[in-house]
């Protein structure tokens, strides 16, 4: 119904006086650019939804289109998740009547051809996945140089097919082109198994170690993004998403997750203490001090923030006002946790550094106490 | 249900009532337990399934009662409501006597209360019968066999370290947060050599049985829907705790003891269904599968002591080719491309594919999708599993109980459905899955229903093994095997000896020969192949099967040579013999009983 609305207005705008060929292009850029930006977030929703296991949403939303799931067709990528959602629920043959049917049209045949392939994994077509994506030698067809994905499949395909060897040079080259992928760690458990068969036993360890980290990294954000859409107003979904993007080093993303949460729920404290670690890892050294203080004010007991401030504060030569928060972390019952250990260090080399040694060393001790070992002057 | 094979195959075929001939009897499975008189009806919670232990299911035990040659039947029994469990009274076990000829009679029960799911069987005391362990939710009972019946023995759920809330009393008062041992596969198998028994205890998850996780785990903003493809469902075992399994070491006059921190050092819990005793690595001792569900599965390789280490990532059976912690239901090995080392099939959820792992030198290879079972077993979420030779042509087919969990199965775009049909494929010697086709209206293959546990063994007397399944919420099913008519078949009995000499201090093999292995020789060429079987009683899912071993010599009538190697370290031969008869082969003294089948 918008496209209708929006075209309609296009035309009355040429009807206006005044308003030449150029405002119409403008006009019809900005409508191409909307359409656009509702394909991609369409998009991105039906590509989350299939990774949290709805499929079901997908093909609702599709079924809601004007024109029905047909009015995807020249909408490749949008085409290619609907019909991994038909797949999903069951509907393999309509699946693939739906691919066949778009194969033809210039736009998306990548992703097209890809859901196909991943239908003949579905199917264990394994020879049709290798015909598929790769050519006589065994490289890539060049028409997916530019799709990470098709890299995945073909390396599914051949440690399927009893052929890890041949599946490790597109694994490998996929997990350097799509680190965060969502099939990233399937692809490194492969190549783990591949190098063991190899008894390249150190290369495995890496490997698993590696689809590990990332298995668990994964898992999280799926739980964070159920939690979330179970409940969409809530901080505390979106600030664990924001910590992931974080670990992540996706600056951006964390961002995206945290700016709404500030806005709304400025009573969040842990919103700030995560904006203030943001912040503090791109190196924005004010706004990470604003971030923590405004955090530490919101809730004393915001004891990272606290924590992260008076390291902040230390690093910046005020170590006056470094002890005043380390004393209080360490006073707190927060202090006694093994997390916030280096807390009594860290107020031990304050004490020194303001000319207390007795103090420094009685708390240096009590770090000792707590299993702590490192030296009290920082090694240089 | 139809009683009459024939006339059933006549409808179905469109034949005419002459050709209703013996001979035209089609190669099937009939569900004959009814009229053979197992009335079983399996009681497992309420329809709506909102909590996962009601729908887990019960498990059966093939074992000879009374000495008399032939397997009778044990089954686990749940209740009618979670709550019934708190309030008491609890379930028995259900006992069917076996008359010789594969017809049974209900004895009485051996005086249990408790929700029981798993069951064991062997020789636990070494006195030449075998008897049961029964495991459940809150319940850990040995059972000994005195004159052909079951008799309640040591209550191993009070072993240190369990707690005393591992046991659950039904209608004992209870307070919430005190989740009971949940039981699910055992494993009566000798890890140690010294011819006792020991037992692998598979458990699953943190239950409470006051305090149900219902709609949601976690609290507040965080909280998770229990949620399968958009639809509310029972929660876990994701986001439940995971108990952890333990391993009991068995003495000779059938006492247990806890051997869990030794045996299994750094015993990862995962959420246990399956247990599987076989030799993994051909080294003569015996070593376990443990197939975990939603999380990775264990191959534990034995040091040859009964200390156990856990070689799972390295040998490729952990997770998916993919890395992903699949469903791990049940599992079986037997030699399936006839190559010398054993394989495995384990079953998975829906959206996972049953499993097949060839053995090879450096571990196992995964070739599910090679065998087409990817595509095969894709909707289907299997129980029990079996690696047999039903048809007696020399290969092994394998079997699945299917059933699914959950009851939204039948909402739309699932894909998948929550009654299933039981399957079997042939696996060779064409190396794809073959599935089987019911011919039968009353086939165990033909109609949808809601597979669990699941045991094979010769009930009738014919030597080619026969299917108990049972049904959740269901009566069980009694497949008698009428496939491999022209089939020449072979059924040994192994057995150890009866006695050591007091002054031995060797290897031992147990009384009831679990873990000895048995190959058999078609030809004289050495290099032939040749058909392998391993005396093991666990297998599948929560079930025990017969310990007598089924080959199929296909066309031929005679075998060259049977070779066994006993637990002990003896090899014995036996010459070349006809087919087509039950030998009874104990260590030492060669064929001491034949039966001609």
């Amino acid at each position: 119904m918008r496209s209708v609305i929006r075209a309609s207005v296009i035309v009355a705008l040429c009807a206006l006086p005044g308003l030449g060929a150029a405002a119409v292009a403008a006009n019809t850029t900005s409508t191409s650019a909307l359409q656009a930006d509702a394909r991609a977030q369409r998009v991105a929703a039906w590509t989350e939804a299939l990774e949290l296991d709805l499929a079901r949403s997908v093909l609702e939303d599709a079924a809601a289109l004007e024109g029905g799931a047909a009015s995807l067709r020249g909408a490749g990528e949008s085409l290619a998740l609907y019909a991994r959602a038909l797949a999903a629920s069951g509907q393999l043959a309509q699946a693939r009547v739906a691919l066949q049917a778009a194969a033809e049209d210039a736009t998306g045949r990548v992703e097209i051809e890809l859901e196909l392939a991943s239908l003949d994994l579905v199917e264990d077509r394994l020879a049709e996945v290798e015909s598929r994506l790769a050519q006589a030698g065994g490289e890539l067809r060049p028409s997916f140089e530019g799709a990470p994905r098709a890299r995945f499949l073909l390396g599914r395909a051949r440690v399927r097919a009893g052929d890890p060897a041949a599946a490790r040079t597109p694994l490998e080259r996929f997990v350097a082109g799509e680190p965060r992928h969502p099939d990233a760690p399937a692809a490194w458990h492969m190549l783990a198994q591949e190098a063991l068969l190899r008894r390249d036993l150190e290369r495995a360890r890496e490997c698993r170690e590696r689809g590990d980290e990332l298995g668990r990294w994964h898992a999280y954000y799926r739980t964070r993004r159920l939690q979330r859409r179970a409940n969409p107003d809530a901080p505390e979904p979106r600030i664990g998403l924001a910590q992931l993007w974080i670990a992540a080093e996706d600056w951006n993303r964390a961002r995206a997750e945290l700016e709404p949460v500030l806005k709304s729920h400025p009573e969040a404290c842990t919103a700030w203490t995560t904006l203030g670690e943001l912040e503090r890892k791109q190196g924005r050294v004010a706004e990470s001090h604003a971030a923590y203080t405004r955090a530490v004010e919101c809730d004393p007991n915001e004891h990272l923030a606290r924590y992260a401030l008076a390291l902040l504060l230390l690093d910046a030569g005020e170590a006056q006002s470094a002890r005043v928060h380390l004393e209080a972390l360490c006073a707190s019952p927060a202090g006694g946790e093994r997390r916030f250990i280096g807390a009594h260090l860290a107020l031990a080399r304050c004490l020194l550094e303001l000319g207390d040694a007795r103090a420094a060393e009685a708390r240096y001790e009590h770090y000792r106490g707590l299993g702590g070992s490192e030296p009290l002057e920082p090694q240089k | 249900m139809c009683r009459r094979p024939c006339l059933c195959f006549l409808i179905l075929a469109g034949l005419p009532l002459s050709a209703c001939t013996p001979e035209a009897l089609p190669a099937d499975f009939p569900d004959e337990a009814r009229i053979r008189g197992i009335d079983y009806q399996n009681r497992s919670g309420e329809p709506e399934k909102a909590t996962i232990l009601e729908a887990n299911g019960a498990g059966v035990a093939l074992l000879d009662l009374g000495a008399d040659g032939d397997l009778d039947v044990v089954f686990a029994q749940g209740l009618p409501a979670l709550g019934a469990l708190v309030a008491g009274p609890g379930a028995d076990l259900v006992i069917y006597e076996n008359d010789g000829s594969g017809h049974f009679e209900r004895l009485p029960g051996p005086g249990l209360s408790g929700w029981w799911t798993g069951l064991a069987a062997g020789d636990i005391d070494n006195d030449g019968d075998t008897d049961l362990v029964a495991g459940g939710y809150g319940g850990l009972r040995v059972l000994w066999q005195e004159g052909g019946t079951l008799v309640p023995g040591p209550d191993l759920i009070a072993l240190d370290p369990y707690t005393s809330g591992a046991a659950l009393v039904p209608g004992a008062p209870r307070d919430a947060g005190n989740p009971p041992a949940w039981i699910t596969s055992l494993a009566l198998f000798d890890c140690n050599g010294d011819g006792a028994l020991d037992l692998y205890v598979g458990q699953y998850l943190d239950l409470d049985p006051v305090d149900p996780p219902i709609g949601e785990l976690g609290e507040g903003a965080l909280a998770v829907p229990c949620r399968w493809k958009g639809h509310e469902v029972y929660c876990g075992p994701r986001g439940l705790h995971a108990q952890p399994d333990r391993l009991l070491w068995g003495a000779a006059n059938g006492a247990f003891w806890d051997a869990t921190r030794d045996a299994l050092p750094g015993h990862q819990p995962g959420y246990t269904l399956g247990v599987l005793p076989f030799d993994a690595d051909g080294d003569g001792d015996t070593d376990l599968f443990v197939a975990n569900d939603s999380s990775a599965n264990l191959m534990l390789i034995n040091e040859g002591n009964g200390r156990f280490f856990d070689h799972g990532f390295e040998s490729g059976l952990a997770f998916s080719p993919e890395g992903m912690p699949e469903a791990g239901m049940g599992v079986a090995s037997g030699d399936v491309n006839r190559d010398g080392f054993l394989d495995i099939a384990l079953t998975n959820f829906s959206d996972e594919p049953t499993a097949l792992y060839l053995g090879v030198p450096t571990g196992f290879k995964n070739v599910t999708f090679r065998y087409g079972l990817g595509n095969e077993t894709r909707q289907l979420l299997s129980w029990g599993v079996h690696l047999a030779d039903f048809d007696g042509d020399g290969w092994l087919e394998l079997f699945t109980a299917n059933g699914h969990v959950y009851p939204q199965a039948d909402e739309p775009l699932t894909g998948t459905t929550y009654a299933q049909a039981d399957s079997l494929w042939s696996l060779g010697p064409d190396p794809r899955a073959t599935r089987f086709v019911p011919m039968l209206a009353d086939s165990v293959f033909a109609a949808p229903s809601s597979s669990r546990g699941s045991a094979i063994g010769d009930l009738d007397g014919d030597a080619a093994p026969d299917l108990v399944i049972t049904r959740l919420d269901g009566p069980a099913a009694l497949g008698m095997n009428r496939t491999g008519a022209d089939s020449h078949r072979l059924e040994l009995e192994l057995r150890g000896p009866d006695s050591y000499p007091t002054d031995y201090h060797g290897r031992r093999t147990p009384r009831d020969a679990m873990g000895t292995r048995v190959e058999v020789m078609l030809d004289k060429d050495d290099s032939s192949p040749r058909l392998r079987g391993e005396v093991q009683t666990a297998a599948g899912y929560q079930s025990a099967s017969s310990p007598w071993l089924h080959f199929g010599l296909g066309t031929q009538a005679d075998f060259e040579l049977i070779r066994v190697f006993w637990p002990s370290g003896a090899i014995e031969m036996i010459f070349a013999g006809p087919a087509n008869r039950r030998l009874v082969i104990q260590e030492g003294q060669g064929i001491v009983d034949r039966k001609d089948l």
